[in-house]
């Protein structure tokens, strides 16, 4: 069932997978500056907004000595790839592997932000910027759900 | 030539029956096809394996998650201070020994640990303890400016509350003992913590004086009025007045420079 094609219902005019790729972008594009400012040795700027260096020095920003944004960008490829090819091809486990694959994520980051608010006390604008785009992932995939027609049983 | 005659509108009632009778058909079809379980439905899966899945992740997250530094996770200093070496704040030495060594320092520069950590005990122990020279420790706290927090400030601010418990040349020691390159966190709050508890700081009291953040302004202000006096690199030695930028490459040279002072002074 999950392999069937199903016409995708438009959202604001327009393909609901282009709405999701867009997120995936700006995701990665934000956890690619951070991972490799991480991976270079650096800290992130917050420009007048604190809390960034604090964030990205803690030990929990390391998961088995790997920066948590290098995680992001992998997260975000493969959410952007779902995204595109359930462009190109309306088979509807896609939106359902982007929507699946969006949960873990928040999930994560529902986490991550209970760690920088209780336990670091300082809150990276970056790491929220990426997971307000994750979230709104998630509830976008959700909707789409929602509205779309469901291919019917076998 | 016979022409069709248009077809008579349906009129409501046919209408109404074309409803109802759809309706019984959808009913019926209903009725005959079994109803699909929920759990079956490919969203529930979908959602139920990412729960576990997210579950699991932060799971190992939680299992393997940071202790906070301990004590036991920092290197004792090579060298302890003697029991003669008399210390009064952020001087060590008799108040009236005859030369006067201001270190202009930064618990951040490796310069100033090989200083330190190599050269300072020495003389410690062969010219503090016999009473004829005082060494006296000034903040340079450059290292960590740029950064937001800056590790070089909050060292120098743990060092003079750790002054105001009449400890400051163990926490002297023990900060540079616990080096660890420059603004990668060696002096991160948490860290600098148990650095204080290692130096056998009342915790209460650091606790107090670090936030009250009267030592990191003290800090910023003697960093710049040794910047106004043109200390711009550490460390910087001024002894009896002699400025000497940079450490002596060894303490043979120290110990030549101390006796010079010594027997040029008054």
């Amino acid at each position: 069932m999950i392999t069937r094609r199903v016409p995708a219902r438009p959202l604001l005019g327009i393909h609901p997978a282009i709405i999701l790729a867009v997120l995936d972008v700006i995701g990665l594009l934000v956890a690619g500056y951070l991972s490799v400012v991480e991976l270079s040795g650096d800290v992130p700027s917050c420009g007048i907004i604190s809390g960034c260096e604090e964030v990205a020095r803690s030990p929990y920003n390391n998961f088995f000595g790997i920066p948590v944004a290098v995680f992001g960008v992998v997260l975000s490829v493969a959410l952007l790839s779902l995204a595109l090819a359930w462009w190109k091809t309306d088979i509807y486990g896609l939106l359902l592997g982007h929507y699946a694959l969006s949960l873990v994520g928040v999930i994560f980051d529902g986490w991550f932000l209970y760690v920088q608010v209780f336990i670091i006390t300082k809150v990276c604008i970056w790491c929220v910027t990426y997971e307000v785009s994750l979230l709104l992932r998630f509830l976008i995939a959700l909707i789409v759900y929602y509205r779309q027609p469901k291919p019917e049983p076998v | 030539m016979s022409r069709a005659t248009p077809s008579t509108p349906p009129t409501r009632q046919d209408r109404r029956r074309l409803e109802l009778e759809q309706r019984r058909e959808q009913r019926r079809s209903a009725r005959e096809k079994p109803a699909a379980s929920p759990l079956r439905s490919p969203m529930v899966l979908f959602t139920a394996g990412a729960l576990i899945v997210g579950a699991v992740i932060v799971g190992i997250m939680l299992l393997f998650r940071p202790a906070p530094p301990s004590v036991a996770d920092l290197l004792p200093p090579g060298h302890e201070i003697p029991a003669g070496a008399v210390a009064n704040g952020r001087t060590l030495g008799a108040a009236d020994a005859k030369v006067t060594v201001e270190i202009w320092s930064d618990f951040q520069c490796p310069a100033c640990m090989n200083f330190a950590t190599q050269l300072e005990p020495l003389a410690i122990s062969g010219y503090v303890v016999t009473g004829k020279v005082k060494l006296v420790y000034r903040d340079a706290a450059f290292q960590g400016q740029r950064y937001e927090y800056d590790e070089s400030t909050e060292a120098a601010a743990a060092a003079r509350c750790a002054a105001d418990q009449g400890l400051f040349w163990q926490m002297h020691n023990w900060l540079f003992a616990n080096w660890n390159g420059e603004n990668e966190g060696a002096f991160a709050a948490d860290r600098l913590r148990a650095i204080a508890t290692a130096a056998g700081l009342n915790l209460t009291t650091y606790d107090s004086c670090m936030a009250s953040g009267d030592q990191q302004t003290a800090v910023r202000n003697e960093t710049a009025s040794g910047l106004a006096a043109g200390i711009n690199q550490t460390p910087t030695l001024i002894i009896n007045g002699a400025k000497i930028v940079g450490s002596p490459n060894n303490f043979a040279d120290f110990a030549m420079i101390l006796d010079q002072a010594y027997a040029a002074a008054p």
